[in-house]
């Protein structure tokens, strides 16, 4: 197996890049900026090679620092299986997760099997029924690593797409049957605070009440109005606190090892003076949310950390890493815009010079362990090819 | 970064590490657990159960199956936790040979073909697992549906599928062992081993059959060397060759006579070879043994056998080889070197097949002869692959029929036999037989019912079949429509008659008794020789008739002749009386009397030109009605590469005499052109016109008058053409150039028609373009003009023109002379041709015109002609003759004279054609 990472300011010097190399792409992993014209690299990697593209926040960072426009993730590797299919949701992104699956298997020409790992990418918002139907085909087992596609500015610009079409609403999923070995985190970089309370009243990703009383209320006290933007919104305004609530988000408490709790985040997206918060994850009522917060120094050296967790996870010495495809959120990333280079900094001294992409996503999913693949918020992730 | 951070951080790797440790661990428990399971079965095929049994328990599979994946696309169960599945094949939608697979959901792969149904099952895994012989064995788990198998049950199973494979391998090596020993104790074949390794290498196992063949029992040979049944003496070859084998633990064939605890003496064929442990160290010595004194007896009787057919093949002139499978010779008779004599090897046994037929090339291409393709690559194979054998010319000039067999051992028997007479003889009937289908009689064998079972192409022609198979098995006789009452019992000679294409067809036939009691039939078509023999009869009497005629005309023309010259010079007198003004009226008007009586005489002495010939015939007939069918009448006769063209005038042609006389006389030369064309291709075209001579025309046959119509019928053809001498004798009777095929009649009898009723016939030819014959019929007069006495002389003017007359009687030449004086014209008169000839020719210059006559002693007046042409052409000749209308000399024909006058001459006439001479010089 051979990886590279590549990137480029327009879409045909990435696609002169990536054909420049010796051999055929078995896989490339595409993410751009959402103001990029992808249909050059769709036009040239139109020769069998399975490409799943999606858009990542304001670019995305490689070995060689920030990459504002394109980049990509190559693998070649003519030993292995590796197929990718786009399906839109069409109103069931369950079925269409599910339809891309066999569609991405029987591309890859493993039809009915199981892969080492499943790489994919969703527009945002139906994360959890994505993940239910990819987990109908190949069982709990197996992970699934990916994050949702995001835009610069959360207006619903983020697209997905492979050599054929462009979706807006979908999911794209890659099936992974490497020559190498793979191992993987998923984390995330904040600690509990002492404040929590109960969901008493939510509606899918909305939260209208914690404790019984209005959420908003809930969250301008645990974070002393850190978490909002000021001045809050009135009665009927919905405001984006997106920005303002990155080091402030909600942990939902999924295990405990060794008497110490494990959160899966959900970050708030929008405040409304109704008193209820959007996530960009799901909450049950019941649920017991855990005030969480974060630091600018937390978030920049977590991207190393990841990646040194998911090296030593698979007992894959450093010299043979080949390649590290992460996913950082988008929200985080906003957060540390301004120290990106030291972002890269920690992946490359773990790495030591190991090519990686790492995209800016709106949304993560990965395998918690014993508790099987989840979709949370803030987080990051990496695998390792090794 | 915040302590309790940091404590989760850790906590969480520490528990990550743990887990990845804790699933390697259940990993090696669970493959530690399925090892001590394996180790502990007492027998191969627990060891496979236990297999199958831990992928039970610890993957989690329903059931598990162990696959011969050898075959391409398919698959045979050869262990499995069911019974029922083992032997059953599978036919897989994919390659299960191609990596370890974990399947999560069968239904998405493909249809699974074959013997076990999977409907139910939803996860299976594939673990392949090839063989150090290449062989492929599969490992095949199923879990019923919904479940699937975990990542890490496929781990286990492609762990477990080399051990499955080596349980396998055992189970299938102890049925091999456990067969190998009741083969070996049940074997009819003695077998006993010794002990490599101990002193003296006792025996320390004997078969029951060993027991049989000895007549010792196992408990009184074990642990003593074998060497007491031994026969021979001790210093026999082939004892002291088993014996030296025996020591160095080697391995060997032996042939022994070995001796009964009985006494009984034995051939005992002992196969030796050693058997050697893990280190390499011979430990036993294994030796099989078998009676075979009935081979070795069956053997002396074979030899002896073949001793006596070797003296038998040696006396035959036919050549037998015989190879072994390894192509050399075992046996050669005499007559194999004799065909194919082979210096050096000379066939002799133990020689090559290839040296021998090398050593024969080598010869063969010293004879006169060509190699063959076939001697030079012989292939005995496809020889004997030809159940019939195969001629074969060898270049000495001799024909053989070879023939080759494979026997069931792979040798091969080669036989030839010298064809050479044969196939002289077969050469001789095939060309007799050619002969008989190229004949054009009729040749056909029939059964004594007359039945045909061999007929050429000619008989099945003639006897109305299109080809000779469509007339075996008829009888010959139901062909004729005059079948003869009494049944052919012998010789016989018939002529019969069949309807063939609507015309009666007259055959000879011929029949002889064969000696096999049947008949052979020679057919001969004579229809066309009746006809032509009915055709030559009827010419005969017509020659007969016309030369009967011809001799009454002769006599008659000799007294026309001398009456027309009399009568020439009497009228001739007259007419210068009438002429003389100084003459008395009653003078005049007797001579004119005398002229007009002397014009009548010479009226009736032309009449008796036509004694002798035939008379005239009466009739008028319509010219075109009567050749209207001549094209349907005789194109059938015409062979296909002949083409016929008729081209009748639309004028109607009301004309005089017996149409079937011109019928006659157009098929007639219709045939003639066929006859001349032959056998090429050409073309025969008929032209009828009318025709009327500006003035008089001489003809091949026959003159005539300018005064008369004719219809002109031209016969032409593309045929050989005629030569001059042939053109010369072409009127004459009995001359022909078609041999025995012709009369010689039919032109003379059609020029004599045409001459009796004022007609001509003339021919043109050219040899090797054609010839085209032309006759002349005369058409009916519309009215006939009244005879007048000639004209008294109307004003010509002859002066300055000098002229000679050349005739042998002086009356006519003087009368000649006095008339064309009379109008100015100096005339001198020769009566001897020789002396006028020889005047013109001495001064061509001098004359203006030679007037002569035919009929003059020594030289004719054709005579005359042709050599005053090459003397003086210039000089114009005016021919007289007693005999005109029995002239038919080419030389005197239109353009060699100017003018032909008939005696007595028309005095007006001749002045009248010599004043024209004046008047266009």
């Amino acid at each position: 197996m051979k990886i590279t990472v590549q990137s480029a300011a327009t879409a045909n010097a990435l696609a002169e890049a990536i054909l420049s190399e010796p051999g055929r792409p078995d896989f490339v992993s595409l993410h751009c900026a959402c103001g990029c014209d992808v249909g050059p690299l769709q036009a040239a990697l139109m020769d069998g090679t399975a490409v799943l593209g999606a858009t990542s926040c304001l670019g995305t960072v490689t070995q060689d620092g920030a990459a504002p426009a394109l980049s990509a993730f190559v693998i070649r590797d003519p030993g292995g299986s590796y197929g990718t299919a786009l399906r839109p949701f069409s109103g069931d992104p369950t079925q269409a997760a599910r339809q891309a699956t066999i569609a991405a298997l029987e591309q890859a020409d493993r039809a009915g099997e199981k892969p080492e790992l499943i790489w994919m990418a969703a527009t945002p918002g139906q994360e959890e029924a994505v993940l239910a139907g990819i987990e109908a085909v190949i069982g709990t087992d197996v992970p699934i690593i990916g994050g949702s596609a995001a835009d610069d500015t959360v207006q619903g610009d983020w697209f997905l797409f492979d050599t054929n079409r462009k979706l807006t609403e979908g999911v794209l999923v890659a099936v992974m049957f490497p020559t190498a070995r793979v191992s993987f985190a998923y984390q995330n970089g904040y600690a509990p605070t002492a404040h929590a309370g109960r969901v008493t009243r939510a509606e899918g990703r909305r939260i209208l009440e914690i404790d019984d009383r209005p959420a908003l209320d809930v969250y301008r006290d645990w974070t002393g109005g850190a978490g909002l933007p000021d001045p809050v919104p009135s009665e009927t305004d919905t405001q984006p606190i997106l920005a303002q609530s990155t080091f402030w988000p909600l942990g939902r408490e999924i295990s405990d090892t060794g008497g110490v709790p494990q959160y899966l985040l959900a970050h708030p997206a929008a405040a409304h003076g109704s008193g209820a918060i959007d996530l960009f994850a799901n909450v049950e009522e019941g649920e017991v949310l855990t005030q969480m917060c974060g630091s600018v120094e937390g978030l920049t050296a977590r991207a190393g950390r990841v990646a040194a967790l998911a090296r030593r996870a698979g007992g894959i010495a450093t010299e043979d890493v080949a390649g590290a495809l992460m996913v950082y959120c988008g929200g985080c990333m906003l957060g540390v815009r301004d120290h990106l280079e030291d972002v890269v900094a920690s992946v490359n001294a773990e790495l030591q010079g190991a090519p990686f992409l790492a995209v800016f996503t709106f949304g993560e999913q990965g395998p918690i362990l014993g508790m099987g693949n989840r979709h949370g918020n803030l987080m990051i992730s990496c695998i390792i090819f090794g | 970064m915040a302590e309790d951070e940091r404590l989760r951080e850790a906590l969480l790797e520490l528990q990550l590490l743990q887990e990845r440790e804790a699933q390697a661990l259940r990993e090696t428990k669970d493959l530690l657990a399925c090892i001590e399971a394996f180790s502990m079965a007492a027998t191969p095929q627990d060891r496979l159960d236990s297999i199958f049994a831990s992928l039970r328990d610890r993957a989690k599979a329903d059931h598990a199956m162990l696959l011969d994946a050898a075959g391409a696309g398919s698959a045979r169960v050869v262990a499995a936790d069911r019974a029922a599945w083992v032997g059953a094949e599978l036919h897989p939608p994919l390659d299960l040979t191609a990596r370890a697979r974990n399947l999560a959901d069968l239904a998405l792969v493909g249809d699974w073909g074959g013997d076990i149904c999977l409907d139910g099952y939803a996860g299976m895994l594939v673990a392949p697992f090839r063989g150090a012989g290449g062989d492929c064995f599969v490992l095949l788990c199923l879990r019923a549906a919904p479940h699937r198998f975990a990542k890490e049950a496929l781990n286990l199973a492609e762990r477990l599928a080399g051990l499955a494979v080596r349980a396998l391998q055992a189970k299938t090596l102890a049925a091999e062992n456990a067969l190998l020993a009741a083969t070996i104790q049940g074997s009819s074949s003695g077998v006993a081993i010794s002990d490599a390794q101990a002193p003296d290498k006792p025996l320390v196992y004997v078969n029951p059959a060993f027991e049989r063949l000895t007549g010792y029992l196992a408990e009184e040979l074990l642990g003593t060397n074998c060497r007491i049944l031994n026969a021979e003496p001790p210093d026999a070859p082939e004892r002291t060759r088993l014996r030296r084998t025996v020591a160095e633990n080697g391995s060997g064939r032996f042939l022994l006579r070995n001796r009964r605890k009985s006494g009984q003496i034995f051939w005992n064929e002992l196969t030796l070879f050693p058997v050697r442990d893990t280190a390499g160290t011979v430990s036993h010595l294994v030796a099989t043994q078998n009676d075979v004194s009935e081979r070795i007896a069956a053997e002396e009787d074979r030899y002896r056998t073949r001793a006596r057919m070797e003296q038998s093949l040696a006396a035959t002139d036919n050549a037998f080889l015989v190879l072994d499978p390894a192509g050399r010779v075992v046996f050669a008779n005499a007559a194999t070197s004799d065909l194919f004599p082979a210096a050096g090897p000379d066939w002799c046994p133990d020689t090559g097949f290839a040296e021998n037929w090398n050593a024969y090339l080598r010869a063969a291409r010293t004879m006169p002869g060509r190699v063959t393709r076939l001697l030079e690559t012989p292939d005995l194979d496809a020889l004997a692959a030809l159940p019939s054998g195969r001629e074969v010319d060898l270049p000495d000039g001799r024909s053989l029929l070879m023939r080759a067999a494979r026997l069931g051992d792979g040798a091969i028997v080669v036989s030839a036999t010298d064809v050479t007479p044969l196939k002289s003889a077969q050469m001789l009937l095939e060309q007799r037989l050619a002969a008989i289908e190229a004949a054009r009689d009729g040749i056909a064998i029939t059964d004594h019912d007359g039945r045909l079972f061999y007929l050429n192409g000619a008989a099945a022609a003639l006897l109305g079949f299109a080809k000779p198979p469509d007339a075996l098995g008829r009888k010959w006789m139901g062909r004729y429509v005059d079948v003869p009452e009494v049944r052919v019992a012998g010789e016989a000679e018939l002529t019969l008659h069949r309807d063939q294409n609507g015309k009666t067809c007259t055959h000879e036939i011929t029949a002889s008794r064969l000696d096999g009691n049947g008949f052979v039939i020679v057919i001969r078509d004579v229809t066309e020789r009746l006809e032509t023999e009915a055709r030559e009869e009827d010419l005969k009497l017509a020659l007969i008739r016309a030369q009967r005629q011809e001799a009454v005309a002769q006599l008659a023309s000799g007294i026309a002749h001398d009456f027309n010259n009399l009568l020439s010079a009497i009228n001739g007198s007259a007419t210068l009386i009438t002429m003389d003004p100084t003459r008395h009226d009653a003078v005049r008007s007797h001579a004119e009397r005398i002229a007009s009586a002397g014009t009548r005489a010479a009226r009736l002495v032309n009449r008796l030109l036509d004694l002798g010939a035939p008379a005239p015939a009466r009739g008028t007939f319509e010219l075109r009605s009567v050749l209207s069918d001549l094209e349907a009448l005789v194109a059938p006769t015409l062979p296909s590469q002949v083409g016929l063209e008729v081209d009748i005038t639309p004028q109607p042609l009301l004309m005089r005499g017996d149409s079937s006389e011109l019928h006659q006389a157009v098929v007639n030369l219709v045939f003639n052109a066929r006859d001349a064309i032959g056998r090429e291709a050409g073309h025969i075209r008929v032209q009828v016109d009318a025709f009327q001579p500006e003035e008089p025309m001489l003809l091949l046959s026959g003159l005539l008058p300018e005064t008369d119509r004719y219809a002109r019928i031209r016969v032409g053809d593309t045929g050989k053409g005629m030569t001059e001498d042939v053109l010369l004798h072409a009127m004459e009777p009995y001359f022909t150039t078609k041999g025995r095929e012709g009369t010689g009649l039919g032109l003379a009898i059609v020029g004599m028609q045409l001459g009796a009723i004022g007609g001509g016939l003339d021919i043109a030819s050219t040899p090797g373009t054609g010839t085209t014959v032309t006759i002349y019929w005369p058409c009916q007069p519309e009215a006939r003009m009244a005879d007048a006495a000639p004209a008294p002389g109307a004003c010509h003017d002859l002066s300055g023109m000098t002229i000679l007359v050349i005739d042998d009687e002086p009356e006519v030449a003087d009368v000649l002379q006095s008339y064309l004086e009379t109008f100015g014209a100096e005339v001198a008169v020769c009566d001897m041709p020789q002396d006028g000839v020889e005047a013109v020719a001495e001064g061509p210059q001098d004359w203006s015109a030679v007037i002569t006559d035919y009929d003059m002693p020594g030289m004719t007046g054709g005579d005359v002609v042709e050599r005053l042409s090459k003397l003086a052409p210039e000089v114009p000749v005016f021919l007289v003759t007693a005999l005109a209308r029995r002239l038919s000399d080419p030389r005197v024909g239109p353009g060699r004279v100017r003018g032909v006058f008939a005696k007595p001459v028309d005095l007006d006439k001749l002045c009248g054609a010599l004043s024209a001479l004046r008047s266009r010089d």
